[in-house]
């Protein structure tokens, strides 16, 4: 079986809210998005924000903070040509 | 004694004041600051008594200036309105006038005394305000010039701010303690001398804003409609050495309109209040800028509050140019908070917590813009401002 890379663009994604907000391993109970997940509140947030620049070794500009809600939000703002 | 600090990198323009700004509080014998050439670096002279801590205090520079680039994401000011310098406006500093005319006194750091002209362009600037507010059906409230600390611990802003609050005490209630007291208290020169162990513990703070009153009087309320009120208040800000004239006062008057229910309520009256706030400074016949801008959070901190603020622009500042100095002041604010005042205090509205926004003038900086710009004689400020004010108002 071999994984897409959409999918493992995903799962380092939740990997690293789940870092980011210290969600314990194996609490699928809430989904991953701001303002539902505990902790994923301003703070939270910019803790997301912070946890996802280093995975993905780059720098979000202030006008896109506002957009990387959740998941399928952050991944399509990965997707974007620089 | 003078001392250097190396920086690991240079500072970054917009960040250059922020910087500054925080540097008076690293140590209590540190004075004449300057960045020096290139940005990375920083001289600074120590009092007597302090050479010792030359080390500890260039550690802490380069600390903060770390601490405040960490998160740093350039070119994030956004302007939503603007109105450049008018032809013909005036170059000097309103002050030493203001001083030699008796219009101003000073009693101490950022303690002033204000005359009869001033107070009356002051309350000129409070009747307009007070008319946007009815334009949103905000009621009038008054507040005390005392918050409770556990009203600031609630809103994180003992955390936030730690630098500028101002701890009320009094004396405990204790015949012995008073009687000491009583023999003992001298002014020495620079500070009231006394045992500190007959000081009361904290339970009040001076309150460094006036929507915070109006957030806990709403506590763990259930609103049915949106509310917006409005209340004029002495807010109380310790700025260390950055305290200068009218610039930077320890305690200002300021008039807020508070909006409380739900997002879309809030930003629509955000974007009015942006329009409203233009035509105000217009009608004054101020230079000004309406753009995104931060806080002043404490520099642990700082990095992470200020680019979630500028991200998601919660915060736009009224900016006036001082034409003697170059430099831009904030003469208000206008902020969104999302829900967290609504989180913090228990406020619900709709089924969720309440989404909070604000605008605050600040009277004494008005002031001045007003004086820098247009000068001390009526003859030169714009017909509606000289009318209104009863006597004439002119400095001259």
């Amino acid at each position: 079986m071999t994984t897409s890379p959409e999918r493992t663009t995903e799962q380092r994604i939740e990997n690293a809210i789940v870092r980011a907000l210290k969600i314990p391993a194996g609490d699928s109970s809430t989904p991953l998005r701001m303002g539902s997940t505990p902790g994923w509140d301003s703070m939270g947030h910019m803790m997301v924000v912070m946890e996802l620049e280093k995975e993905f070794d780059t720098r979000f500009p202030p006008y896109v903070l506002p957009e990387l809600l959740d998941v399928p939000s952050i991944a399509k703002v990965l997707r974007q040509p620089a | 004694m003078t001392a250097q600090a190396e920086l690991q990198s240079a500072i970054p323009d917009e960040l250059i004041d922020e910087f500054l700004k925080r540097i008076p509080y690293l140590s209590e014998g540190i004075g004449n600051v300057r960045l020096l050439p290139g940005a990375s670096r920083v001289a600074f002279d120590l009092q007597p008594g302090f050479e010792g801590q030359a080390e500890v205090v260039a550690s802490r520079i380069s600390d903060v200036a770390g601490k405040l680039c960490l998160n740093y994401r350039p070119g994030s000011t956004r302007t939503l309105a603007r109105q450049d310098m008018l032809a013909g406006t005036l170059r000097d500093d309103p002050h030493p006038l203001l001083l030699e005319r008796g219009e101003i006194v000073q009693f101490g750091r950022g303690r002033y005394g204000f005359g009869p002209k001033l107070v009356r362009l002051m309350e000129y600037f409070d009747v307009e305000v007070r008319q946007m507010a009815t334009q949103f059906q905000a009621e009038p409230h008054t507040f005390p010039s005392l918050v409770g600390a556990d009203v600031l611990d609630a809103c994180r802003y003992l955390k936030n701010f730690p630098s500028s609050l101002n701890l009320v005490s009094h004396l405990r209630e204790d015949h012995a303690v008073l009687q000491e007291f009583a023999r003992g208290v001298r002014w020495d020169g620079q500070q009231l001398a006394y045992d500190r162990n007959a000081g009361s513990g904290v339970e009040c703070l001076l309150s460094p804003s006036v929507c915070f009153h109006w957030y806990r009087w709403l506590r763990d309320a259930r609103l049915e409609k949106p509310r917006a009120i409005t209340a004029l208040g002495k807010c109380f800000r310790y700025e260390s050495s950055n305290l200068t004239g009218l610039e930077r006062l320890w305690d200002f008057t300021m008039r807020e309109i508070v909006f409380v229910g739900s997002s879309d309520y809030v930003l629509q009256n955000r974007n009015m209040l942006v329009e409203f706030s233009a035509r105000f400074l217009d009608e004054l016949g101020l230079a000004y800028q309406i753009s995104t801008a931060t806080d002043p959070f404490f520099v642990d901190s700082y990095a992470v509050q200020a680019a979630y603020q500028q991200g998601f622009e919660l915060k736009f500042e009224l900016l006036a140019p001082l034409p003697y100095s170059g430099r831009n002041l904030a003469v208000g604010s206008i902020n969104y908070h999302q829900d967290f005042f609504g989180r913090s205090f228990g406020i619900q509205y709709d089924g969720a917590p309440a989404h909070t926004g604000c605008i605050g003038f600040g009277y004494e900086r008005l002031a001045l813009a007003f004086l820098a710009q247009h000068g001390v004689d009526e003859a030169n400020w714009p017909a509606a401002v000289a009318r209104a004010i009863p006597d004439g108002g002119g400095l001259a």
